[in-house]
């Protein structure tokens, strides 16, 4: 027993938590991004430009502006989330929907209209045109998802903040590592870190594999 | 409702604008089933604009397309699939999924609800018949660009159209590959059922290949009419100029003011 059900119960939770926060951002990103991919209107760089942006949002910031939500003051202090996985995973998933959404917009913007056009020409509808557009950009759009559940599994800050880092309730592998560190257990703390790339590393080697099978033309 | 098999398609007054500018000017023009009908013009014409509305992936500022007594661009929304479906349109770079050239094919079969088994046997005397069988289980980005352009027209041919239009089909491939597409085009016009309406800049191939020539220029349709009234006969300066290739040396020597050079700088740099 010991430190080994923490460390395996540390990974499970943090696996859990973002991969439930990357489907949810995930299912409201991909629409999103489609939808708005496939048209072309004003003010459309704008957004795309905002979601890049976002992409790079800070974690720790996002922590702190849920935390303003979540807590007692707050708007929706009321519902008792915040210190609460469901508050990590909202945090992750307004982490994670400028990501997939931004990857999908810049994807379907570039490789949408001569799908569009050979769907129709074909005969399609248009359930059969979303349908085209969708699996066409399949490749990039997963890619967004995998960096978003990458990005998720690593950040610290949002997790720290709004998870409150309880033992066994909302510790994640990071803030695990971070309070490992501070109670000296280095080691451990390494583990975990190590645990941590390693997941990284298998999410790059796929993500590495499906671009070099989508190679187009 | 669109009835799925007619003998003429005339295009009328036909109008069309980018934002303002406008790329098709009071186009009117026919073209008939068994009959291959080239519609001519340089670069920039108009010929894959005109090819979209007739399609419906552009919408016409004014004009109608007559097609079995219906004009096309008249139809209620929910009947321009229809349409389309009873016609067939090979882009200039024909779009492959990315999915294998047999089940490129199958596409358009699949989207009209045909039973499975019979989708099979389509696609596989379509694989033959247009001579796809190495390429038939390969991704689009193994495929060459001729291979690509052939397995465009066969995939728009499975369902049988009633007009074929082609926008450039040999543009952009080697003379092995434009020989093949030109000879099914022939086949085809001999099993003569189809309508076929190909764009073409190459007057040779015109010459070739089609019955009837529409001559495109900036946007105007100058002249319409038999291969022999339009090469051997021309009524209209424009088209004088342009089965003869002076208009391309005007293009030329335009091109060559814009950059600021005289023509002959550009030939000595080659
Ligand atoms: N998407 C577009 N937006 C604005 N102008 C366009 C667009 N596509 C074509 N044009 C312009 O319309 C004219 C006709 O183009 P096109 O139909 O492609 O000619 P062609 O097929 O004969 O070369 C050209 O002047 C071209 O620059
Ligand atoms: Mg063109």
């Amino acid at each position: 027993m010991g430190w080994q059900s923490d460390m395996t119960s540390v990974l499970g939770f943090s696996i859990i938590v973002s991969a439930t926060a990357t489907a949810i951002a995930a299912a409201v990103a991909i629409p999103l991004g489609i939808f708005m991919g496939m048209r072309e209107f004003k003010g459309k760089a704008v957004i795309v430009n905002l979601f890049n942006s976002f992409m790079g949002f800070p974690p720790v910031v996002m922590g702190v502006l849920i935390y303003l939500l979540l807590s007692k003051a707050g708007p929706l202090g009321f519902l008792g989330l915040l210190y609460t996985p469901t508050a990590i995973i909202i945090a992750q998933c307004f982490l994670c929907i400028p990501i997939i959404a931004g990857i999908t917009i810049s994807s379907i913007t570039n490789h949408s209209k001569k799908i569009i056009e050979t769907t129709l020409a074909l005969g399609g509808s248009r359930t059969d045109v979303y349908e085209n557009v969708f699996s066409e950009n399949l490749v990039p759009i997963l890619s967004g998802v995998m960096v978003g559940f990458g990005q998720n599994l690593s950040e610290v800050g949002a997790s720290m903040i709004v998870g409150g880092n309880i033992s066994f309730f909302t510790q994640t592998i990071t803030t695990a590592i971070v309070t490992f560190t501070g109670q000296g257990r280095a080691m451990d703390a390494l583990l975990l870190g190590t645990v941590l790339i390693v997941t990284a590393f298998f999410i790059m080697f796929a993500l590495t594999i499906l671009q070099l099978r989508a190679r187009r033309s | 409702m669109v009835s799925t098999s007619f003998d003429e398609i005339r295009v009328e007054g036909l109008y069309f604008h980018y934002e303002k500018k406008p790329a098709l000017k009071e186009v009117g023009f026919s073209a008939k089933k068994g009959r291959i009908t080239a519609v001519i013009g340089p670069n920039g014409a108009g010929k894959t604009t005109l090819f979209k509305v007739i399609d419906l992936l552009a919408r016409a500022s004014s004009g109608r397309v007559f097609a079995g007594g219906k004009d096309v661009l008249a139809l209620p929304p929910a009947e321009a699939r229809a349409w389309r479906q009873s016609i067939s349109f090979v882009m200039q770079e024909p779009y492959l999924f990315n999915m294998s050239v047999r089940q490129n094919l199958a596409v358009p079969l699949k989207m009209r609800k045909i039973p499975r088994s019979k989708i099979d046997r389509i696609v596989q005397d379509a694989i033959i018949k247009f001579g796809l069988g190495e390429i038939a289980e390969k991704k689009p980005f193994r495929v060459s660009s001729g291979e690509r352009k052939r397995a465009g027209l066969a995939r728009a041919l499975v369902t049988e159209p009633a007009l074929l239009i082609l926008d450039e089909p040999t543009a952009s491939i080697d003379p092995e590959a434009s020989y093949l597409i030109e000879q099914y085009l022939k086949d085809l016009r001999a099993e003569g059922r189809t309508i076929i309406m190909m764009s073409t800049h190459d007057l040779f191939q015109a010459r070739r290949l089609a019955d009837d020539v529409a001559l495109l220029f900036k946007g105007e349709l100058i002249e319409a009419g038999t291969k022999d009234d339009i090469f051997d006969r021309p009524r209209n300066e424009i088209t004088r100029k342009f089965v003869n290739g002076e208009i391309l040396v005007e293009n030329v020597r335009e091109s060559c003011e814009a950059l600021g050079r005289a023509p002959s700088t550009l030939r000595s740099t080659g």
